[in-house]
């Protein structure tokens, strides 16, 4: 019963999103996932390999990080859902979202850079 | 300028002088001049080799071992005074002979039958005990039959079976037996420094002659030791005896190797052979230029260095100091601990130059190279040189590991994703039309 449920849920679940996301969150979802899947990898060769070159392993692996979390941060700001008169980012335009989330991704990428040896 | 020349050109005449390195002034104390009558061989030996013997009866007033600045005049001490040591020497007590070997000076000290009791106490106090003044060293199956008639008839006069087997103290040429009247002594256990060098056979023990012996002696066997000398660690040595006979001119014959014996291991006590000295020490990074003066101060941890010393041995018969060639010379790299200790190899035979090479370990602090070389025989080698180590400069760290290259490529998909999501979220078709809100 209770798989039969959970099948049943995430069938559901695909559907609403499919249908109640918006296209350009969905875009931003496909990109969180390639970064999640690159961390996973780096995660799983740092188990097998060791941690010698450790700075660049961190530099890597942050930098998958601090993308997810910048993108996150995009997202959140993008979701109309969040938009409410009650939201204090519903003043920000995505416009400004945008650019803010680029130069983060400038200072991300210039540190690990720096840091990877 | 002047001066100064003139002082290196004396200072090469002093040096091209003296027999021993040290200079040749030799102090030699007797009972009395009948004593020094009967070895005058041996002093003369001495005298010919330009060793400047300054010869005192315990009883002559007008001597002084130090000079009024408090400095030594001497470099040598000969003994031959166990009868008034301690008792008529005023000036030379057993706390003045062991400040003399303290400062480097060497001793030789002949004690005899009827000795009194400070010299028992000078050999206690070198680690080896004399035995009672009345006894001697016997043997009845090891003894001279042609000298013993000499001495007495106790059989006292024996033969030395036991020689020390260290080539630098004495070199058995002739293989002509060596006979001893004399006292016996026991060396104390568990001193490193005093070493027997002449000891009887396995009959032979110490007791008094014509005695029955009604307890143990105290010493018998091949523990009666005749004859024992210290190498002490600053260089110094002292060869103490338990009989002036063995050296008189009496035994000093064709037939016995008692001429040979005394003067190589009184020669060997003044210093002619056996004192070494390290030169030239010179250390560089592998691949870099060797000159004399290319020691740097400072390594990185994980040079690849090379070490190299000359390693020189004082000959007294030649004047001059030639190399030293040896199979067992160690260098140690120290913090603290010896993180390595390499044995030295000989690359030079007609410099006595010594090599090795090795890897600085993983570990930055101030280290020394050190060489503490200790034999039997030898002077002590006691020499090191501080180096520090530093860690790799931000600079000369490795680049592009293999093993990193997951982590450039996940570096560089984000940099790039980055770039191509941005592109797509401003151009692609159906997104979020920011340009207009």
């Amino acid at each position: 019963m209770i798989g039969t449920s959970i099948v049943e849920a995430s069938k559901q679940l695909l559907v609403h999103y499919k249908n109640s996301v918006p296209y350009h969150l969905k875009v931003i979802d496909a990109f969180l996932l390639y970064v999640a899947f690159t961390a996973a990898i780096q995660f799983v060769y740092v188990l097998l390999v060791g941690t010698f070159p450790f700075n660049a392993f961190l530099a890597g692996f942050f930098s998958c990080i601090g993308v997810f979390v910048l993108t996150v941060g995009l997202r959140m700001q993008l979701n109309p859902q969040n938009q409410s008169p009650a939201n204090r980012w519903q003043r920000i335009n995505p416009s400004r979202a945008f650019t803010e989330w680029l130069f983060c991704n400038l200072v991300l990428h210039i540190a690990v850079i720096n840091f990877i040896g | 300028m002047r001066w100064l020349t003139l002082t290196l050109v004396l200072l090469c005449c002093i040096a091209v002088d003296s027999i021993s390195f040290i200079d040749p002034k030799v102090l030699v104390l007797v009972d009395d001049k009948q004593l020094y009558q009967s070895h005058s061989f041996l002093f003369s030996t001495l005298e010919e080799k330009g060793y400047q013997l300054t010869v005192k009866t315990a009883q002559d007033l007008n001597w002084s071992l130090t000079s009024e600045d408090g400095e030594y005049r001497f470099s040598h001490l000969f003994l031959l005074c166990p009868k008034t040591f301690g008792i008529m020497t005023t000036g030379l007590e057993r706390a003045d002979i062991l400040d003399f070997v303290e400062a480097g000076g060497n001793v030789i000290f002949f004690a005899n039958t009827g000795y009194e009791e400070p010299t028992s106490k000078l050999f206690e106090s070198f680690g080896c005990e004399l035995d009672e003044p009345q006894s001697l060293v016997l043997d009845h199956i090891y003894y001279s039959s042609d000298w013993d008639s000499h001495f007495g008839g106790k059989h006292s006069a024996v033969l030395a079976t036991g020689i020390t087997n260290s080539s630098v103290v004495y070199v058995d040429s002739e293989n002509k037996p060596i006979v001893y009247h004399g006292i016996g002594m026991g060396i104390f256990p568990k001193r490193e420094l005093i070493f027997p060098i002449l000891w009887g056979s396995s009959s032979s023990y110490s007791y008094f002659p014509n005695t029955r012996i009604t307890d143990l002696p105290i010493v018998s066997g091949e523990e009666t030791v005749m004859m024992a000398a210290l190498q002490s660690r600053n260089g110094a040595r002292v060869l103490l005896s338990g009989s002036t006979d063995i050296c008189a001119n009496s035994l000093q014959t064709t037939f016995l190797g008692n001429k040979h014996f005394c003067s190589q291991i009184v020669s060997w006590t003044l210093g002619e052979r056996g004192m070494l000295r390290t030169q030239n020490w010179r250390h560089h990074k592998v691949g870099q230029l060797l000159t004399n003066h290319s020691s740097y101060h400072m390594y990185r941890v994980e040079d690849e260095i090379e070490f190299l010393v000359d390693i020189e041995e004082w000959n007294g018969i030649e004047h001059r100091w030639k190399p030293f060639l040896g199979n067992d010379v160690q260098l140690e790299f120290i913090m603290l601990d010896p993180y390595i200790r390499k044995t030295l190899t000989c690359v030079d035979t007609t410099k006595g130059s010594y090599y090795t090479r090795f890897r600085i370990p993983d570990r930055i602090g101030v280290y020394k190279f050190s060489i503490e070389y200790y034999r039997r025989g030898y002077s002590p080698i006691q020499v090191s040189q501080v180096v520090s180590v530093r860690p790799f400069r931000h600079d000369e760290y490795e680049r592009f590991i293999l093993q990193a290259y997951p982590y450039y490529a996940a570096a560089f998909s984000m940099l790039f994703g980055v770039i191509i999501f941005g592109f797509v979220f401003l151009h692609g078709k159906g997104m979020l039309s920011i340009k207009h809100k």
